[in-house]
């Protein structure tokens, strides 16, 4: 859900969010820039891993429009929106289902593992 | 022609042709180019067609996905030389009127997935079998969409496909 001022093309619009929240979820779970000695160590698509058609699910979009006065046509930008909610999303349910308490991403599986590892005897849902 | 093997050798010397005849788009044309010239080059700089994007160069993207003898393959791992006697098909033969439903579904923003998208889908449109094996998502899991968050590329295929379904049921 996401308000967007007035919708000027549902396609576009719908396309810019599913893609957004995408982008998101590879920001939350997968993506991280190493360095080492000042140069990124994993700039390749084969170390940088961004998520594939089978990475992520269907997103569906519900628009909340509320046409913005000083906007074209009463749309508002929505092209980076989209990122703001999906890793607390994330990192919401991931303490929900683990009792872990994420504050960093991206939440990769190795770095879960050590936050479960690091909780105190007889907390989290895992355990 | 010789200029962009140039430019690929970056100066270094002058290693030799090859020369190879293959079916591009269904006609036969001979080209020479560098020994080390990818695929790519030559379909890209011996051959002017760019529609052909290069994406990451090392087999990770898929944008620059071609049909060689009917399978999908990455053009840039693909030794040119290797293209001898084979069958090419790139983006550039795919009939526009053949792609209203990926334009319509939004399976398109920056474009530069998108002849690659465009080369998996068209092999899948004409082997329409592989979906009762393999769902859509499986099947492009090797053209990577930074912009599009993949639901307008499977939407628009899902059209695509069904529409072909009953145009060969008619």
């Amino acid at each position: 859900m996401q308000e967007v001022g007035r919708v000027l093309n549902d396609t576009l619009a719908r396309g810019q969010i599913q893609g957004g929240v995408v982008q998101a979820l590879g920001w939350t779970l997968l993506e991280e820039c190493k360095w080492r000695d000042g140069a990124l160590e994993n700039g390749q698509l084969t170390n940088y891993v961004i998520p594939t058609t089978v990475d992520v699910p269907s997103i569906r979009v519900a628009f909340l429009e509320a046409p913005y006065p000083q906007g074209a046509g009463g749309a508002k930008g929505i092209g980076e929106l989209p990122f703001d909610g999906v890793a607390p999303a994330v990192a919401n349910a991931v303490a929900a289902a683990t009792g872990a308490d994420p504050r960093s991403i991206p939440l990769t599986p190795e770095r879960l593992l050590d936050m479960l590892l690091e909780q105190p005897e007889g907390q989290g849902a895992g355990r | 022609m010789s200029g962009a093997s140039e430019v690929r050798n970056g100066g270094a010397a002058d290693c030799g042709e090859v020369e190879l005849t293959l079916a591009l788009n269904g006609e036969s044309v001979t080209v020479r180019t560098s020994p080390s010239a990818r695929l790519l080059d030559v379909l890209r700089y011996d051959l002017g067609l760019t529609g052909t994007k290069e994406g990451c160069g090392e087999g990770e993207c898929g944008a620059c996905t071609v049909l060689m003898d009917g399978l999908p393959v990455n053009s840039c791992l693909v030794p040119g030389w290797q293209a001898r006697g084979r069958a090419i098909e790139t983006v550039e033969s795919v009939p526009a009127a053949e792609l209203t439903a990926l334009h319509e579904s939004g399976a398109t923003q920056c474009g530069a997935c998108t002849p690659g998208v465009v080369m998996t889908a068209w092999w899948v449109r004409r082997n329409p079998d592989l979906v009762d094996e393999h769902t859509l998502r499986d099947i492009m899991a090797g053209n990577l969409c930074r912009c599009t968050g993949y639901d307008g590329i499977i939407d628009g295929l899902e059209v695509w496909l069904a529409a072909a379904g009953r145009e060969r049921a008619r």
